[in-house]
């Protein structure tokens, strides 16, 4: 009978601590971990971009709305309302409402093996305000990787294709994400990422602060490595994520 | 003590029937919802004529979808399709875009909640005979849907969309399939199943067919279909010949 309570008790805590703190950061990497099951994770962030020449956009905010279904399964819906300015037009409004999926391919081990995970969103290009309409539907698979380095280090890898609903060319898309844990409460990361088909590659870094497990703060900055026009952009963001 | 043997021994056969017979893709145009099992190689390749128009055909020699399970709920798939296309005054014959993808399981199935299982795939556009060859990479996703209605029928069905690496439309697809197990080693389907472009005109198909297992780890099937619209007053057809088998 000891031993039952004990193993149960183990159980219970592994099955807390597998839950514990709230995983996503404001870079342009996707996690291989989806939802815990049964919880809802907001995640909202602002960001303001510079994008040379007298372009400015704003997101206010881009949210990814998601819902863990199973261990292995989360569902997700993205809202991005963007205020986009050129030196000739103004967009603003929300941009066509995504529908995604992020399934567990498989767990990783501490070797080189990593965490996997496939995402695929399809971008609903009639759910938007007037001037963000696209003409199709278009989708976006990804493959998300994570390796666990050390108990402080972890590096993550996308890769993927990003269709817009007007051309057939697929943006290829990668990501490499190093995370450092500082102390229990504060994280940060570096990351390198770009977009192949118009070769335009970014660097990014920030911040995120547990408040809670449940609760996430964050702030990140980009700068693009890459030149359009001789000019290159960059941007700030501030983020808050929670879950319930 | 002897009802627990045998509520064990009732699951462990459920589980030994439900692994035990090869399940495949062909020849319905539904997917199933299965997984090729951990560490097996899975071929399935098929024989078709197809006649869309009066004037052209396509003779398929052969597709093979080459399957291998990774984990009891990841399969990694290639899929290659040699076609011959005949036109009025003109043919073309070689490999058309191979095609690489995972189908994943989402849950298993539970009275009337499906087994459902999610499909992506990528057409390679260079990985082609030069005539055949795509301009763009081209995927397809498809959500697979299965109920077991009684021990001797299943309702299979798949919503999805893929696009054709020329164009940004993407093309719906759905299917509808009713398998019957008429003996242990027998089956048959009957299906309705059509694509369904954004904005141009869509085509609408029924089919049907018959799968025989050799063992259970080999089958043949043969099928047939017919084009319920029509192209310039031309309905559509194929007829199809199967093999498939895992190691």
């Amino acid at each position: 009978m000891k031993n039952i309570c004990l193993t149960l008790t183990l159980l219970s805590f592994t099955a807390l601590y597998a839950q514990d703190e709230i995983e996503t950061a404001p870079d342009q990497y996707e996690n291989p971990s989806p939802a815990p099951k049964g919880l809802f994770q907001i995640e909202s962030r602002f960001t303001v971009q510079d994008n040379g020449s007298g372009s400015h956009s704003l997101v206010l905010p881009s949210t990814n709305w998601k819902y863990g279904v199973n261990k292995n399964l989360e569902v997700l819906l993205v809202t991005d309302l963007v205020f986009d300015k050129t030196p000739d037009s103004i967009t603003k409004g929300l941009q066509p409402i995504k529908l995604g999926l992020k399934v567990k391919l498989w767990d990783g081990n501490d070797g080189l093996l990593p965490d996997a995970a496939l995402s695929m969103h399809i971008s609903l290009p009639k759910l938007a305000s007037k001037g963000w309409q696209a003409t199709y539907f278009a989708p976006n698979l990804r493959l998300l990787l994570k390796n666990k380095i050390t108990e402080k280090i972890g590096v993550g890898f996308n890769f993927g294709g990003i269709w817009d609903g007007e051309t057939p060319e697929a943006q290829f898309f990668y990501s490499c994400s190093p995370k450092y844990k500082l102390s229990q409460k504060l994280e940060c990361f570096i990351e390198s990422y770009g977009y192949l088909r118009s070769t335009t590659n970014w660097i990014d870094g920030g911040l995120m602060y547990l408040i809670t497990n449940d609760i996430q703060a964050e702030l990140s900055g980009g700068y693009e490595l890459s030149a359009t026009n001789g000019s290159h952009s960059y941007f700030g963001l501030a983020g808050l994520a929670f879950r319930i | 003590m002897k009802k627990y043997l045998l509520l064990l021994l009732c699951t462990a056969s459920t589980i030994v029937v439900a692994q035990d017979n090869i399940e495949t893709d062909r020849p319905d145009q539904t997917e199933t919802v299965s997984i090729v099992p951990k560490g097996r190689f899975q071929a399935e390749s098929g024989f078709a004529h197809t006649k869309t128009e009066s004037s052209s055909s396509g003779t398929t020699l052969p597709e093979t979808l080459w399957k291998y399970g990774i984990n009891d709920i990841v399969e990694l798939r290639l899929g290659s399709e040699m076609e011959y296309l005949k036109y009025a005054d003109s043919s073309d014959y070689g490999l058309l875009p191979v095609k690489i993808g995972l189908k994943i399981n989402l849950w298993r199935g539970k009275g009337i909640i499906p087994e459902t299982s999610l499909l992506a795939n990528i057409a390679l556009p260079k990985m082609a005979s030069k005539k055949l060859q795509a301009t763009y990479v081209a995927p397809e996703i498809r959500l697979l849907f299965e109920n077991d209605i009684s021990d001797a029928i299943q309702v299979g069905y798949n919503l999805g969309a893929e696009w054709d690496g020329q164009s940004a439309e993407p093309t719906f697809i759905y299917t509808l399939s009713a398998d019957f197990v008429l003996t242990k080693r027998l089956e048959s389907f009957i299906e309705g199943y059509g694509y369904l472009p954004q904005l141009g005109r869509a085509d609408h198909w029924i089919d049907g067919g018959f799968k025989y297992l050799i063992t259970k780890d080999i089958q043949v099937d043969i099928s047939g279909g017919y084009e319920l619209t029509s192209h310039q007053r031309y309905h559509g057809y194929f007829e199809s010949l199967g093999f498939s088998f895992r190691i």
